[in-house]
This record gives structure tokens, sequence and C-alpha cells, in this order.
């Protein structure tokens, strides 16, 4: 007796497919990060300097998180786009159900890298390696993790499904307030926009708030 | 430059009483009166030289003051109102701080007048007087009350911690805050305490009190070098005293760091004076600890805190607890306040999660199949 598969399953299949490597390859970095950033950090002579060294690797948990959303995202919208909505339009499913389950199906491929960082950052925490005066925050990191790729992925998702007027507008304001700043500073006007532009969006609430802050595995 | 002036009129006032001393006898009451005339009209205007001159002075205080608390400012007419502000800003932080010692401050006199120049209309020029008059602590500031009330602050601060003792300063390398401890203030003596890079203050951060003691400075210690570092932080220490140690004598020098001979770097190590090695802790630990003696002690802590002499007498006075029941409470507050730097605050979690909803909405809406 054969079911019909439901059509998230299909649309995770699909997803799998399309993003598995990438996935793939998402959860070995993830798995990397944490333990490279150990190994290093055990080279340095004071508690000072093997904190500064496993800060420094934050910066990668950060790329990692925006480079895997972005890739995530254009993934899940690259056949549809190539195949000029064929399957989509196939299936028995209004614009909205198919968009929701596609966003959530590619959920599920970045759940994969984010449970690798956690399973990583649990093995360095509670290795013997760390110095006993400093603390480990596996969850904290791969909450933010999680967050992160939750940002990056829903941003260029979002990007990604609209249309190329829609991403026109998105690039034209952008460039609005460079063209802006350049006429504010030849008027020799004392307003840095863009640098507010990029507070805004960086500070709480702002849209990547999540990316600034500390991204330490072992602090103090 | 006015006492210059100063020392010209006094000696020329007696260089004429010499002068006209032998025809002094001689001389009727008409040309007595004159030459006193002519001696008051010199004095008169020899005196109004001193105030142009003292007024010409960058930094020279007018006459108006006022006072408020514990405050006494000198200033010109037009910031009168801007002092008076600041001052009623700072003057129940500083009675709440240091209580009746509090009136020390008395004998010193804040500043306050017009910077001049460019800036005229929103920066000022401050300064604190000491008990001979002479001003220190000079700088300028912005024309607000909350600005000049923190910059009073500091000079208050640097004033009361000096005033509480020559030996207070220089054991916890810094000055005593005024304000009260916050819990950044454990959470960060608690970072400085990890970070220290020295053997007795790791012990002090496993809870060993009498390492604590040792390293914060309330137990004699006869050998620093030995009680607080270990060989590998020691071996540190050698290198960084490598311009006077290699030159005493080289071949020493080179055995330790060139040859790693153990015997001979604990040679070294033991002739830097005990005074010259470096402190185990940084200053900011000591400083909450001092916070903390403070804070415990209640009402007239720091009082007790500047009357007593040597630096543990002080904590106990201040906090009323003996010292390792002190340096224990101490020790479970900061190591308390730990602060998880990565954790994700519930702002921006929540606005991550709003953001994300708010794309995939976008998505959503988008109408128009590609």
């Amino acid at each position: 007796m054969s079911e019909r598969p439901t059509v998230w399953r299909a649309i995770l299949e699909s997803q799998w497919k399309w993003t598995r490597g990438l996935a793939l390859l998402g959860a070995l970095v993830g798995f990397a990060l944490p333990l490279l950033s150990l190994r290093t950090a055990l080279a340095t002579q004071s508690t000072a300097s093997f904190i500064a060294t496993m800060q420094a690797w934050g910066v990668g948990y950060a790329i990692a998180a925006a480079a895997l959303g972005l890739m995530t995202a254009i993934a899940a919208w690259g056949y549809d786009h190539r195949l000029r909505h064929v399957y989509a339009l196939s299936l028995p499913l209004a614009r909205w159900r198919y968009v929701l389950l596609r966003f959530c199906a590619g959920l599920v491929m970045l759940a994969l890298p984010v449970v690798a960082v956690f399973i990583a950052s649990e093995i360095v925490a509670h290795s013997s390696m760390v110095p006993k005066v400093l603390q480990a925050y596996p969850v904290a990191l791969t909450l933010r993790f999680g967050f992160a790729t939750l940002v990056a992925y829903s941003l260029f998702f979002a990007i990604s499904s609209a249309t190329g007027r829609t991403a026109g507008y998105i690039l034209g304001g952008i460039a609005l307030i460079i063209v802006a700043q350049v006429v504010i500073s030849s008027a020799n006007l004392q307003v840095d926009l863009v640098s507010r532009s990029i507070d805004l969006v960086f500070a709480a609430p702002g849209l990547l708030a999540v990316f600034g802050g500390r991204w330490t595995l072992i602090d103090v | 430059m006015s006492r210059l002036v100063r020392v010209v009129v006094v000696v020329s006032v007696v260089a004429m009483s010499f002068g006209n001393a032998t025809s002094a006898a001689a001389q009727s009451a008409a040309e007595y009166t004159h030459r006193v005339d002519s001696l008051a009209r010199l004095w008169r205007a020899a005196t109004a030289t001193v105030v142009k001159t003292d007024a010409s002075r960058p930094n020279a205080p007018s006459a108006d003051s006022l006072r408020i608390g514990m405050i006494i400012v000198r200033t010109d007419s037009e910031h009168v109102d801007l002092a008076r502000a600041a001052a009623a800003r700072l003057s129940p932080r500083i009675e709440r701080a240091y209580g009746h010692f509090a009136e020390r401050l008395t004998r010193h006199q804040f500043v306050l007048r017009a910077k001049g120049g460019t800036h005229a209309a929103t920066e000022v020029q401050t300064g604190l007087t000491d008990s001979t008059g002479a001003m220190g602590q000079r700088s300028s500031d912005y024309a607000n009350e909350v600005s000049l009330a923190a910059t009073w602050q500091r000079m208050v601060e640097e004033v009361m911690t000096d005033a509480a003792g020559p030996d207070v300063r220089s054991w916890i390398g810094a000055i005593i805050p005024s304000d009260p401890p916050t819990k950044t203030t454990w959470s960060d003596a608690r970072i400085a305490l990890i970070l220290a890079a020295s053997a007795g203050a790791r012990d002090c951060v496993g809870g060993d009190i009498i390492r604590c003691e040792q390293v914060l400075g309330l137990v004699h210690v006869d050998d620093p070098a030995f009680t607080f570092f270990d060989a590998s932080q020691r071996f540190t220490m050698i290198v960084g005293f490598a311009h006077i140690l290699r030159r005493a004598d080289p071949a020493q020098f080179d055995r330790c760091t060139v040859a790693r001979n153990q015997a001979t770097c604990d040679s070294l190590a033991h002739a830097i004076p005990t005074d010259a090695v470096n402190a185990p802790i940084p200053p900011l630990v000591r400083q909450s600890l001092v916070r903390f003696a403070l804070a415990t002690g209640g009402d007239g802590a720091f009082d007790r805190y500047a009357a007593a002499t040597s630096p543990k007498a002080r904590l106990e006075a201040a906090s009323q607890l003996p010292a390792d029941s002190l340096v224990r409470r101490w020790r479970d507050t900061i190591m308390g306040a730990q602060k998880g730097s990565t954790a994700v605050d519930l702002e921006t979690a929540v606005s991550s999660l709003a953001w994300a909803a708010l794309c995939v909405a976008c998505a959503v809406r988008s109408s128009r199949w590609r």
C-alpha cells in the first residue's frame, strides 16, 4: 500500500536535493569552528591571550552564519527561478503557502549546521584543555549562531523571492544614502548619514543587531 | 608674575624710604605730607598694576562665589546659574559617599570661568584650588550641568582619595570612586582578577582566601616574586627587566633566558627588588575591595576608613568586619557577578524574530511568479 507524499514532504525532499551539499558543508564548518578555535587558543601563553584568540574566531561564526543564510536562501529559489516557477505552479497550492513551506524547508536544512555548532561547542566546553578559571558558553554561542543564521536566511529569502523591481528598490535605497552622504559632505555639513544608517541596522533592535556583540565560546 | 610685581613695589617703597631717611629728620610738616601723598599715589598705582596683572591671568578666579553643601564655587557672573546647577547635582552624591569627611572639601574651591576663543559659547574652563589657593586639575568642559558635575565629581574623588591618607592611593593604585558600586563594578573586578597574570590571583579566583589577602596586599609578603608568581611568570618578569639584569651580568642573563637554566632564573628573580616586582593584581581589583568595604560599612564608612592607618585596618574599620570575612564576602560577590557576554539579550532575540517574520511576510506578499 503506497501513500501519496504530502506537499510538505515533497517540498522538503526537493529542498534536500537542492541544498544538501550546502547543508552538509555548513555542518562541517560549524563543527570545525569551535574545535579549531580551541586548538589555536591552546598555543597562547596567558589567559588574556587565550580569550583574545577565542574571540578572534568569533568573526568566523558570524561570517559562517551570514554565508549559510545567503546561500540557502538563494538555493531555495534557484531552481524555481531557473525553471520559471513551473514546478511551483504545478503544485495545488496558493503562493503564500508555497512560500511558507519553502521557507520552513530551508530552515530545516539550516538546523544541521546549528546542531553541529552546538555539539562541537559542548565538546570544547567539556574539554579539560580549557583553563579552569574561564567559562564556556556553548548554549549562548549556539543561540547567537542560530538567530544570526535565521535573520540572514530570512532577509535573503525575502530579497530572492521578490521581483527584480523590489531588488532594484533595495539597491536604489542604499545608493540613495551613499549619494546623499556625498552631497552632504560636499556641502560641509557635519552629518554622517552612512554611519547612522549602519548604526540603525547593527544596533539593537536593528535588523542585523544579532551579528554585533561578542561571539566567544570561552570567556571570563 | 604678580609676586614679582609685589616684590618690586615693596622694594621700591623700602628703597624710597631709605633714600629719604637722611633728610627726613629735617623736613617740614608740609614736605612730610607731600612725601606721604606721593608715596600713597605710588602705592595705589602699584596696587592697581597688581590687580590688573592678576585679572589678566588666564585662570584667575573672579570674586563671585557660591556654596552648596560642601561645594564652594568661585565663578564669574555669567556662569553662576551653571555653577549652582552643577553643584546642586553633585552635592548629595558627595555627602552620601564621604559623609562628614566631605567637609574636607571646603578647603578647596571650584573655579569656573569662560573659556574664551571660538568655543566660548559652548565650553568653560574649570579647576580646583587647594588650601594655598593654587589651582590644579584644570580642564575645559562643555557648559552644561551634567558634564560639569561629572568633571567636578572626578576632581572631588582625586581630592578625597588624597585626603584620606598618603598611603591610600599608593596601595590602591587608583582613586576611590564616589558612585555606589554596581553589578558592573563587581563584574569588571572579576574579569580583572581572572585575567591577572599571577599564580596568586589564580588561587584567589579558585577560592583561597589567604591567597586573596596576599595578592590584595593585606598580608605582608617577604618574597613577592616567588609568592605570587610561578616559574613561567617569573621568567616573563625577568625578560621585562632585561635592560637592567642583562647589564648587571650578561652571562647569567643568557643562562636564564637562552639556556633556560631554572636555578639561574631563580637567582635573577631574587635580584629584582621586592618593591619593583610587578603587582599580582591590577588596581581595579583593590579598588573594588575598598568600594565593597565602604558599601558594606554603611553610614560613616568613609570617615572610619580615613581615620585608620594601614590598608587592612582601614578596610576593617570601614566595613566593621574582620579582614578575612570581608575578603571572603568580597570574593563571593565579584565571582558571582558573572556576565555571559556571548548571550543574546532579550531585545536582540525578540527583534531578530520580528525581523525574520517581517522578511517572511514580505516574501509571502510578493504577488507575482517571476
